[in-house]
């Protein structure tokens, strides 16, 4: 009963806001009504409406795909310390993580719907009415865990919620080894994901085994990063107090991670380049370009500028301590590491093919379009999820009966360093 | 795999979903949906895997893809699904001294195995003389005056690896290997994720991005389940060794086209096949070997 | 038609005609031929590469009785394989079609006794030109693989006389290793089945016998760009520039004066 009524107010609060609000909820809508014409068009015609080819079979869907996992893997980048290491301060942002986990899992999910050739039939997936080729195929791997996250991350944060809209605190016993369980999921679904690419032996640009450390590696900055830029758009519209050392733990460790990802970086360029073989063709595709094609060259380099620019505010104590500074290094790490994880990794691979073939991918407007699409989906997911989950979390929205509290969220002039 | 139960279970379940939709209306057998009846593109929808049909639902199944292609292609086919004979595993090796580039194989196999025209199995690379570096083979050589001075040719196709990297990506297990070595694709059952492409080292599987390029003139009406029946589009296809030909005994388009007698193929469990002959006095190697994909598909020179 | 040249032959035979040949025994190629100079009908003597230039080269896909001429006979019936080697498979043999107008030989030859001397013979037996590889330029001519005798079939090294329809006997005497290789089926074409009885191609059927070697032909067209998609903008056929990011490594040192190391 009290569920229905948690449905209710969550769904009211979700329908109530100022104009600016429903202003950006008409933006999403808008880029989720693109999307979805340009993938009608691609249900009627087929695949034949993106760009990819026989050579270059997956593309800017699976890129998207690939950074969305890693962000997603970033939540735990707040539950570990939350929970393993007791800090309080973090703790009140755990739940704004998941959130953020439960978008970027289904907008992975979505990407990964969009690139499939025949919608149709994904019910062969399921086991038992389908056949489910595990443990054998990576893909299965990576279909199980990303659904077992994503169920997870709902669970606990449905549980919170639920808890507080109920006036008592959650039961740590009852979901901390739900906890646990993500985060060994959150590493393993981009492990897996990484694993999905190393397992071809026939494409050595992939074939490595530094393809899943780097995976994490790089996770952990743009993760962290959307984090920073999220919980301050939190805290200025909202007043939801995230405590400014949070701000300051999650830019150490996207510092960190930034500067480990250039390094991974590197030792691989030595690899590839010291004793240049043929297996290094798509390596030199994407760094020097080969035989006159070099489409993607200016990218990969824009994007590591934009790493290694990143890494020094990050480095330098006084500028990771600017909001300012800050900011810029995270929205320089959020792109670069879409670039370099996205199409700098999963297209390079296919060019040349196996036997040779040049073919130069680049996404055309279809694929964009649809792309925008999801992207605007996961983003009105947070943004719902996040209006119906503060009232709670301020503690200004209560079950039908109890008293609802003073907002926390009120308090102005929280700590700002 | 699953037990008895369960099987019957699931069975019982897709039974009864399609033939409640097959029940519910003499409409069944009106076309629609795009010119199918209803009641056939339930039973589409609800087709289960290959290997797990009974023969009576393979029949049905075979049936209905029949009547697809008449509906389609107003083109009358024979769709059969021949097993796998005993004792017997295909082998193929190519004369590389011999193959000139010509593509006549290539082309055999377009028209033979029902491709859309867009899309060709096999893939004749031209190669420079002294090198094997398939990295700088010329895909879209010249069709003038062939052989051209200084390079030999290289055809590829699926090499039907014993080791096939595409079959363990495969998510829903839509493509296996045969008993008599044939990697084949059940193209009623992919789900076009296109991974096995991505695990392929030599190129060899093949998407339908859109509607296969085809019309009722140019259909081969002699078709296989596993082989060259129509296909539809979103799934995944490839080289399967002619399977409605070598099943009953015959050789595939690609070695009949031949005019230089550069192809072998045959049984690699008889001892006096052509095949085994080859491999057991010429120099044979096969590609990307190190990757452990165990291809059946070897190469050769004369002396 | 027929009746045309064969009054032809006889006159033209009758011109040239000398000294009536021996009957034609076992003996080695060079055993009454005159190998010096190859004479034409008019009684010009010429050399080896005068008469090699006065006749047509007509490659095997241009013969002039194309039809006719040696290919497959797919309606003929298979003849037993003779064993050549030890081991050798048992298999059946595809007759090549033969030259309707010329074959048999007696349809002209009736009455006319061979003559062994060495020289360029007048039409109809000048539609090619004898380009059986060092074996040519007149070092082979016609009596050293056909029958002089009234049969007029072919015949081997040493003398005997065989069918046409067996000329692979004839060609396995010199290519012993593609002989071999084809009678256990590492050359040539087997035809339509891998399974069951074995029939395979004769030699003739795809290696026309008075100039073997494949001569180059076009090839037909190459990959094609997936459905809906135009070629790229940077696309572009492969050209000698590609080429040079690939250099044979002789030729690397070559370009490089010796300054690769």
């Amino acid at each position: 009963m009290t569920l229905l009524y948690l449905f209710r107010d969550a769904i009211r609060e979700m329908l109530r806001g100022s104009w600016r609000y429903w202003a950006w909820i008409c933006l999403l809508l808008a880029m989720i009504a693109v999307g979805g014409w340009f993938y009608v068009q691609q249900l009627i015609n087929g695949l034949v409406v993106t760009n990819m080819t026989n050579q270059v079979s997956w593309g800017f869907y699976i890129a998207n795909f690939t950074y969305l996992v890693g962000i997603a893997a970033a939540a735990v980048m707040v539950v570990i310390p939350a929970y393993i290491f007791h800090r309080r301060d973090v703790k009140d942002v755990v739940l704004m993580g998941e959130i953020l986990a439960i978008a970027a899992v289904t907008m992975a999910i979505l990407f990964v719907v969009v690139d499939v050739g025949r919608p149709d039939r994904l019910w062969h997936l399921i086991p038992g009415i389908g056949i489910f080729n595990f443990p054998e195929s990576m893909l299965a791997w990576d279909v199980l865990v990303l659904n077992g996250y994503l169920l997870l991350n709902v669970g606990i944060s449905f549980y919170i919620i639920f808890c507080h809209y109920r006036n008592c605190e959650p039961k740590l016993s009852r979901y901390f080894p739900f906890v646990i369980i993500g985060i060994f999921l959150a590493i393993g679904i981009h492990t897996v994901t990484a694993f999905l690419y190393s397992a071809n032996t026939g494409r050595p640009f992939w074939s490595n085994p530094l393809l899943a450390p780097r995976f994490i590696a790089s996770a952990f900055c743009s993760g962290p990063a959307l984090m920073i830029v999220g919980l301050q758009l939190i805290r200025a519209i909202s007043r939801y107090p995230v405590p400014q050392s949070v701000i300051k733990q999650l830019a150490i460790i996207m510092t960190a991670s930034l500067q480990i990802t250039l390094f991974l970086i590197g030792v691989e360029l030595f690899s590839e380049f010291y004793n240049e073989g043929k297996h290094a063709a798509s390596a030199r595709y994407l760094y020097l370009g080969l035989n006159g094609h070099n489409a993607l060259t200016p990218w990969i380099w824009t994007a590591l500028l934009m790493l290694g620019a990143a890494t020094m505010i990050g480095t330098i104590h006084p500028l990771r301590n600017s909001t300012f500074f800050l900011n810029i290094a995270c929205v320089l790490t959020i792109i670069g590491v879409w670039i370099e994880k996205g199409m700098g990794m999963v297209v390079p691979a296919y060019i040349p093919s196996p036997i040779g073939e040049i073919y130069e991918y680049t996404p055309n407007f279809a694929e964009i379009a649809v792309s925008i699409g999801i992207w605007g989906l996961g983003l009105l997911l947070v943004t719902l999820l996040v209006k119906a989950a503060l009232p709670i979390e301020c503690g200004t929205l209560r079950k039908p009966g109890v008293h609802p509290k003073d907002s926390i969220c009120h308090l102005a002039n929280m700590e700002k360093q | 795999m699953s037990n008895q139960k369960t099987d019957l279970a699931r069975r019982k379940f897709l039974k009864g979903i399609a033939s409640v939709a097959a029940a519910s209306g003499a409409a069944a057998s009106t076309p629609a949906w795009g010119g199918s009846t209803l009641s056939d593109t339930f039973a589409d929808f609800f087709q289960a895997h290959y290997q797990r049909m009974t023969d009576e639902e393979i029949q049905e199944t075979l049936r209905r893809i029949e009547r697809k292609a008449k509906r389609r292609y107003g083109v009358d086919i024979n769709c059969k699904d021949t097993p796998a004979q005993d004792n017997v595993v295909f082998g193929y090796a190519i004369n590389i001294s011999k193959c000139r580039g010509y593509r006549d194989c290539v082309h055999a196999c377009v028209e033979e195995n029902n491709l859309s025209r867009d899309t060709q199995y096999i893939r004749v690379l031209e190669m420079t003389d002294g090198s094997l570096d398939l990295l700088h083979g010329h895909h879209y050589y010249a069709s003038d005056s062939v052989p051209h001075e200084g390079h030999y040719y290289l055809p590829m196709q699926c090499m039907h690896c014993d080791e096939p990297p595409c079959v363990k990506a495969c998510p829903v297990e839509a493509t296996w290997t045969e008993p008599d070595g044939i990697v084949v694709v059940d193209y009623d059952w992919c789900i076009g994720c296109r991974y096995c492409m991505s695990a392929c080292p030599y190129q060899a599987r093949h998407f339908n991005w859109g509607t296969p390029q085809l019309s009722g003139e140019q259909i081969n009406p002699n078709t296989h389940y596993l082989g060259n029946r129509p296909r539809p589009k979103g799934v995944v296809e490839k080289c399967h060794f002619c399977v409605q030909r070598t099943r009953d005994g015959r050789q595939p388009a690609c070695q009949a086209a031949c005019p230089t007698g550069a192809r072998i193929f045959g049984n690699l469990l008889d001892p006096n096949s052509e095949i085994r002959y080859v491999l057991e006095h010429k120099a044979v190697f096969r590609l990307k070997e190190e990757l452990g994909t165990e291809p059946k598909f070897w190469y050769f020179r004369d002396a | 038609m027929t009746r045309v040249i064969q009054t032809l032959c006889a006159c033209a035979l009758m011109f040239s005609a000398t000294s009536p040949v021996a009957a034609s025994d076992g003996g080695g190629i060079t055993d009454d031929w005159d190998w010096g100079a190859i004479e034409a009908m008019d009684d010009t003597p010429l050399d080896a590469a005068e008469a090699r230039s006065r006749v047509t080269v007509s490659p095997p896909s241009q013969r002039i009785t194309n039809e006719e001429s040696s290919s497959p006979d797919l309606e003929a019936t298979p003849r037993e394989a003779y064993t050549l080697f030890a081991g050798m498979p048992s298999f059946r043999v595809l007759p090549s079609r033969k030259d309707k107008e010329m074959h048999p030989c007696t349809n002209c030859h009736k009455w006319v006794p061979p003559i062994k001397k060495t020289r360029a013979l007048p039409s109809p037996h000048n539609n090619f030109e004898l380009e059986h590889s060092l074996h040519g330029k007149g070092r082979f001519w016609c009596f050293t693989c056909h029958d002089d005798q009234p049969e007029r079939r072919l015949r081997t090294l040493e003398g005997e006389s065989i069918e046409f329809d067996d000329a692979y006997i004839l060609c396995s005497q010199c290519h012993v290793n593609q002989a071999r290789d084809w009678a256990f089926g590492g050359h040539g074409k087997r035809l339509d089945n891998w399974q069951g009885e074995r029939v395979v191609y004769n030699c003739t059927a795809c290696h026309y016998q008075h100039a073997p070697a494949f001569a180059p032909r076009e090839a037909m067209p190459g990959p094609t760009m997936r459905q809906g998609l135009p070629r790229p903008a940077h696309w572009r056929p492969p050209s000698p520039a590609d080429h040079q990011h690939h250099e044979t490594l002789w030729l690397r040192h070559e370009n490089n004066n010796g300054k690769v190391h």
